[in-house]
C-alpha cells in the first residue's frame, strides 16, 4: 500500500520527468507521461542556460544554500536556547517579537528591505540572501529550536551546572548533541527553501552570472508562449537531484537523537 | 544619487572580506566621459534571451565605452523586480516595458523623455511612422518607443478541421461565419473537439470588436464604448455557448490566460492569439496551423498595428545618453534588427524592416503576411490608456467569467462593469 | 523517580543531582569561593544575551525597520513609483466599506485554512507514525513522501496540477473508468479551491519530518520501561508518544495556521495570479499582491498586511493561551 500510494503521489513528477524528455510538440498534446520518441534535445539546450550557463546557476545556489544552512544552524539554535533554557529580564516580550515577525506577509517587506539592502550596498551580490541567515532571521527555525529544547530533559542543565559546566558548555556539548533531529530538520528545510527561492534572488541579483536556479529556470518562460517548456522542465528535473540528494544524506540525522545515543535514566 | 555611488563601494569591501561572489560592482564612475556601466532590463523566454545578447554584444564591440549588465528573466515577477527597484532607488537604466503599465510609468514622470536624445541628436526618428510616436507620447513626452509590434489574428487548426470535414472560413469571415464554422466542427466531432474558445473575457478581442464598430476600447478620458456594443459582444458569446460552439466554462477557465494552449491540447479548433506568438505556438505541435485575420474585419477594420513591447529609458538613470544610444541602436540599426529578428513583434521603424523580416518561412511568413495586410488596411492604434487601465482590464475578464458561469445575465454584468470600472478610473 | 513512574505519569520535575542522567562521567564538584560566585551569577546574567545576540542584531537591524516602515506606509497612499501621501485611516475604512473583493479574499481564505490545516497535519502525523517504525528501506520511503514538498512551489506545479485536476487530467482520467464524466477541477470556481487544499495536503513533507525528528527525540527507556510494566502499544502511543509530542504539534499547528492565513505560491501559481476562477481561489496575500504590485497601490497593500497581522497575533494568542491544558513540557 505504501508503494502504490506512493505512486499515486508522484504521479505530477512522474508526468514531468517525462515531458523532459520529450520533443517540443509533444510535451502538451501528448496524454501519456511516456515519451515516445526519447529525445535527449532539452537537456542539451537547457544546460545553456541563455548562455551563462546552468553550471554557473547550480553552484550559486549551493552557495547560497550552504551558506544558509550553516547560518540557520548557528544562529537560530543559539537563540533557540536563550529562549528556551535561560533566564532573562524581557524574554517573554522578545518571544513574542520574535513570533510575530512570522504575521506579517512578506510581501509587503519587500520594498522596505530593499531599500535597505540598497542603503547597504548589498544590492547586486548575495549578501541580502545570506546574512541575515546568520542574523537568526528565520523565525521559523528559532521556534523550532525552542520547541525541541523544551521537550529535553531538564534534570540535563541541572546536572551540567552542578558539575561546573557554564551554560556554553551545557550548550555545545550537552544540549547541541541532543538536538540533531532539530538541526537536521532546520538544516534540510534551509536547503531546501533557500534552493526554491524565488522572490529574493530576482530582486537582489541583477546580473545573471549571479542568477541561482529558480532564476535560471524562469528565465525560459515566457509569458507570449514563446516559453521553452521542454528545456524547463529538464531543468526542473536535475534541479531536483541536489534537493533529494541533501534530504537523503540528512534524514539520516533526523533519526539519532536520545533514542538512538543510549541516553537512559 | 550619490548615495548609490558610495554604497557600491561598501559592497565591495563588504563582499571582498566575506569572500562571497560580487559581480557588477565594478569601480567607481566618473561622469559621462569615458566607460559608463548601463543596465538594461527584459523578459522572454530562451530564443529572445539568446538574440539579445547577441545584439548587446554587437553593441558593446561599436562602443567600447559602455558596458551593459543584462538583467534578464521570466515574464513571472518581472514587473515586482523593476517596481521595487525603482522605490530602491536602483531602477535599471533601459527598461522593457508592457504597454499595460507604460503609462503608470510615464504618468508618474519615472520615464526619461526620449524627445531630449532625439533632439541632441543621440536617436533618430526616421523612418518612425507619426501614429507610432503618438501611440507613445504622454503628456507632450516621449515616455517610450515601439519595440516589436504585432496585431491581433486569428488561427486554426488545419489537420482538426480537415479530420471532421468542416471547410476553413474564407479570407474576410464575419462572425457568423466564424459560429457556423465552430458549430459544425463541434457536431462532427460529436464534442470532442470544440469549434472555438470561448473569449467573451478577452478585452483584447472585444476592443477589435469596438473599434469595427466605430468605437474604441479605453480614450484617454476613460471608457470609449457605448453599453449597446458591450452587450452585443457578451450576447455573441452567450449564444456561442448555448449552441456549443465553444466549451464549457470550467474548461474555457482553465485556458483563461493562454487560450492557444486549448488549440495545442486538442480541446478547441481555433482561437485568438497576436501575430508574433504564431510561430512559436505552431511549433508546438504536430497539427498544421493556419492564420488569418480577426473575424469580423470588413466591411469596417478593428485590427490595429500595437506595440507588443516598448523601450525606455529610466529618469533615474545617471546615463541616460548612454542609455538612448542603446536604445537607438536596438530600434534603428540595421545589424541589430537584422539580429533580433521578429521574436519581440515586427520593427516600427519602417528602414529596418526588411532587415528583421529578410528570409522569414513558414508559420512566421505567414504572420508576417497578417502584420502588412493591416498595415494596408487597419484601425489606427489608440492612444495610451489612462492610469487605472490595468484593474479595468481585470475587471472585464471577471464580470465576463460571471456571465460564463451563470451568475450575472448579459445585462447585469454590463450594467456592473460600467458602474465599476469609472470607479476604477476615478 | 524510577522511569516507570516516569513513563506513566508524563509530568516529571527537575531531579536532585544525584540521579541525574549525564554524557561524560562526572568531574567532583568544585568548591566555590564568594568570588568566583559572583562572576558566575554575573555570567548567569549576562550569557543569555550573548546567545541572543546574533538575533537581537537580525531583529532591530534587519526586520524591526521594515516592519515599521510598512505600518507607516498603511496609512499613506504609496504607488511605489512616486513618494508616499498621508491619508489617515482610509485605507483602513476602504477596506472593511468600499470593496466588496477584500471580503470575498476574506471568505476564501478562512475556508482554506480551516480545512487544509487540520488535514494536513493529521496525514504528516500519521504518515510519521507509519514511517517511524523501523522498517527496511524506510529512508526511500520518507524521502520520496517528501518529493512532492520539494516541487510544490515550483514554476511547473502550475503546468502539473492541470496535469492533474485538468479537464483531461488524471483525476478525470481515474472517473472515466467508471463511467463518471467530471468536469474541470481546477476551471470550476466550487471546486478550484479544493484542488489548492489538495495541493496544500500533498505537500505535507515539511510537518512530517518535523513530527520524525520529535518522534526521535521520545526517550527509548519510557517505552521499554512501559513494555515491562506490560502497557499495551496503543496506550503507550496514547501515553507516551502524543504527550510527548505535544510541543512539536504545537509548533506545527501554528506554524501551519500562519503560513495557510499567508498562502500565495499554489493559488499565484494554478491561477496564473488571477485567483480564479471567478474569485474562487483569492487568497487574502494574493489580493493583497494584485493591490500593491498590479495595481500600485502599495499603501492599501500594507493595510491589508497589517489587518491580517493583528488577526493571526490573535488567532496564535488563543492558541498559546489554549496550550496550557493539552501541551506537555519538561519544564
Amino acid at each position: 500500500m505504501l508503494v502504490g500510494f506512493g505512486l499515486l503521489m508522484l504521479y505530477p513528477l512522474i508526468w514531468m520527468l517525462g515531458a523532459s524528455f520529450k520533443e517540443n510538440e509533444f510535451i502538451f498534446t501528448e496524454v501519456s507521461p511516456i515519451p515516445n520518441p526519447v529525445t535527449l534535445e532539452n537537456y542539451e539546450q537547457g544546460w545553456e542556460g541563455s548562455g551563462i550557463g546552468f553550471g554557473t546557476f547550480f553552484l550559486n545556489s549551493t552557495i547560497v544554500a550552504v551558506l544558509s544552512v550553516l547560518g540557520n544552524m548557528m544562529a537560530c539554535s543559539l537563540a533557540g536556547f536563550a529562549f528556551a533554557r535561560m533566564e532573562f529580564r524581557g524574554r517573554r516580550i522578545f518571544f513574542a517579537l520574535m513570533l510575530a515577525t512570522l504575521m506579517l506577509p512578506q510581501h509587503v517587506l519587500l520594498v522596505p528591505q530593499y531599500i535597505l539592502f540598497a542603503e547597504l550596498g548589498w544590492v547586486n551580490s548575495f549578501l541580502p540572501l545570506v546574512i541575515p541567515k546568520f542574523l537568526a532571521v528565520d523565525a521559523f527555525f528559532v521556534f523550532l529550536m525552542v520547541q525541541f529544547l523544551r521537550g529535553l530533559p531538564r534534570e540535563l542543565d541541572q546536572a551540567a551546572k552542578v558539575d561546573g559546566a557554564g551554560p556554553w558548555q551545557t550548550y555545545w556539548r550537552i544540549i547541541l548533541p541532543l538536538t540533531m533531529p532539530a538541526l537536521a530538520t532546520t538544516a534540510i528545510f534551509t536547503f531546501i527553501w533557500t534552493w526554491n527561492d524565488f522572490l529574493g534572488p530576482i530582486l537582489y541579483l541583477q546580473d545573471p552570472r549571479l542568477y541561482t536556479v529558480p532564476l535560471g529556470l524562469n528565465a525560459f518562460l515566457d509569458a507570449s508562449g514563446d516559453s521553452a517548456w521542454g528545456p524547463m522542465f529538464a531543468m526542473a528535473v536535475l534541479s531536483l537531484g541536489p534537493l533529494f540528494g541533501f534530504f537523503l544524506a540528512g534524514q539520516k540525522y533526523l533519526t539519532s537523537g536520545i533514542a538512538t545515543t543510549g541516553l537512559k535514566g | 544619487m550619490n548615495k548609490r555611488h558610495s554604497s557600491r563601494i561598501i559592497a565591495g569591501a563588504a563582499a571582498a572580506t566575506l569572500a562571497i561572489g560580487l559581480a557588477g560592482c565594478s569601480s567607481a564612475e566618473p561622469a559621462d566621459e569615458g566607460p559608463v556601466e548601463i543596465r538594461f532590463t527584459w523578459w522572454g523566454g530562451d530564443a529572445r534571451h539568446e538574440l539579445t545578447n547577441e545584439a548587446l554584444d554587437a553593441f558593446e564591440a561599436e562602443n567600447p565605452d559602455i558596458t551593459v549588465v543584462r538583467d534578464f528573466g521570466g515574464f513571472d515577477g518581472y514587473l515586482d523586480k523593476v517596481t521595487t527597484q525603482y522605490a530602491g532607488g536602483n531602477s535599471p537604466d533601459v527598461i522593457q516595458l508592457y504597454n499595460e503599465v507604460l503609462v503608470e510609468f510615464a504618468d508618474r514622470g519615472q520615464l526619461y523623455d526620449l524627445n531630449e536624445a532625439v533632439d541632441s541628436g543621440v536617436l533618430s526618428l526616421d523612418g518612425w511612422p507619426q501614429d507610432v510616436i503618438d501611440m507613445n507620447t504622454v503628456d507632450g513626452e516621449l515616455a517610450a518607443l515601439t519595440f516589436g509590434s504585432n496585431t491581433q489574428a486569428y488561427f486554426f487548426d488545419d489537420t482538426v478541421s480537415a479530420e471532421y470535414g468542416v471547410a476553413l472560413p474564407e479570407d474576410g469571415f464575419s462572425w457568423e461565419d466564424l459560429e457556423d464554422y465552430a458549430t459544425a466542427v463541434t457536431e462532427a466531432s460529436g464534442g470532442s473537439v470544440f469549434g472555438t474558445f470561448d473569449l467573451s473575457h478577452s478585452y483584447q478581442v472585444f476592443e477589435v470588436w469596438a473599434k469595427q464598430n466605430g468605437e474604441e476600447f479605453l480614450t484617454a478620458d476613460g471608457i470609449g464604448f457605448t453599453p449597446e456594443t458591450l452587450e452585443a459582444y457578451w450576447d455573441y458569446w452567450d449564444d456561442m455557448r448555448d449552441v456549443g460552439a465553444v466549451p464549457t466554462p470550467d474548461v474555457s477557465s482553465e485556458y483563461l490566460g493562454t487560450p492557444y494552449d486549448a488549440v495545442l491540447q486538442g480541446v478547441v479548433a481555433s482561437t485568438f492569439l497576436f501575430t508574433n506568438q504564431f510561430a512559436s505556438v505552431a511549433d508546438s505541435t504536430p497539427n498544421e496551423l493556419s492564420v488569418a485575420r480577426m473575424p469580423g474585419e470588413s466591411p469596417s477594420p478593428g485590427q490595429y498595428l500595437r506595440a507588443a513591447m516598448n523601450l525606455t529609458v529610466s529618469a533615474q538613470s545617471e546615463h541616460p545618453e548612454a542609455a538612448a544610444r542603446l536604445v537607438d541602436f536596438l530600434l534603428n540599426s540595421e545589424e541589430a534588427n537584422a539580429i533580433l529578428g521578429t521574436d519581440r513583434g515586427f520593427p516600427s521603424n519602417a528602414d529596418v524592416f526588411a532587415a528583421a523580416t529578410a528570409g522569414l518561412e513558414g508559420p512566421a511568413a505567414a504572420a508576417a503576411e497578417i502584420f502588412e495586410s493591416v498595415r494596408a488596411d487597419g484601425s489606427p492604434a489608440p492612444v495610451p490608456a489612462p492610469v487605472g487601465s490595468g484593474a479595468v482590464n481585470t475587471l472585464f475578464s471577471e464580470v465576463a467569467q460571471q456571465v460564463q458561469f451563470g451568475q450575472l445575465t448579459v445585462s447585469e454584468a454590463t450594467e456592473q462593469f460600467f458602474t465599476q470600472a469609472e470607479a476604477e478610473l476615478g | 523517580m524510577t522511569t516507570t513512574e516516569r513513563a506513566q505519569g508524563g509530568e516529571s520535575q527537575p531531579s536532585r543531582s544525584g540521579d541525574a542522567p549525564a554524557q561524560a562521567p562526572r568531574k567532583p564538584v568544585p568548591a566555590l569561593s564568594a568570588k568566583s560566585l559572583r562572576r558566575a551569577v554575573r555570567r548567569e546574567k549576562i550569557a543569555p544575551y550573548l546567545f541572543l545576540t546574533p538575533w537581537l542584531i537580525g531583529f532591530f537591524v534587519i526586520t524591526l525597520g521594515p516592519m515599521l516602515y510598512s505600518f507607516y506606509l498603511s496609512f499613506t497612499d504609496f504607488s511605489l513609483l512616486g513618494a508616499a501621501e498621508w491619508v489617515g485611516l482610509d485605507n483602513y475604512i476602504r477596506m472593511f466599506t468600499a470593496d466588496p473583493k477584500y471580503m470575498d479574499s476574506v471568505r476564501v481564505t478562512l475556508v482554506y485554512v480551516f480545512v487544509s490545516v487540520p488535514l494536513q497535519l493529521a496525514f504528516a502525523l500519521l504518515l510519521a507514525l507509519v514511517l517511524n517504525r523501523g522498517l527496511r528501506g524506510l529512508p526511500i520511503y520518507r524521502s520520496i513522501y517528501y518529493l512532492p514538498s520539494l516541487i510544490g512551489a515550483s514554476v511547473a506545479i502550475a503546468v502539473l496540477w492541470r496535469q492533474m485536476f485538468g479537464k483531461n487530467g488524471l483525476v478525470n482520467q481515474v472517473l472515466s473508468w467508471f463511467g463518471i464524466v467530471g468536469e474541470s477541477w481546477i476551471g470550476n470556481p466550487d471546486t478550484a479551491l479544493g484542488t489548492l487544499i489538495v495541493l496544500n495536503v500533498w505537500t505535507f513533507g515539511s510537518p512530517m519530518v518535523i513530527f520524525l525528528a520529535a518522534l526521535r527525540q521520545v526517550p527509548e527507556y519510557l517505552y521499554e520501561a512501559a513494555a515491562v510494566d506490560g502497557v499495551s502499544k496503543w496506550k503507550a502511543f496514547w501515553h507516551i508518544t502524543l504527550p510527548m509530542l505535544t510541543p512539536v504539534v504545537l509548533f506545527n499547528l501554528i506554524l501551519q495556521l500562519i503560513g495557510a492565513f499567508q498562502a500565495f505560491t499554489p493559488a499565484y501559481v494554478v491561477s496564473g495570479g488571477t485567483g480564479g476562477p471567478v474569485n474562487s481561489t483569492l487568497f487574502y496575500t494574493l489580493y493583497l499582491y494584485q493591490r500593491g504590485f498590479t495595481n500600485f497601490e502599495m499603501g492599501y497593500a500594507s493595510a491589508m498586511a497589517w489587518v491580517l497581522f493583528f488577526f493571526i497575533a490573535a488567532v496564535t494568542a488563543i492558541n498559546f493561551w489554549l496550550s496550557k491544558y493539552w501541551v506537555h513540557y519538561d519544564d
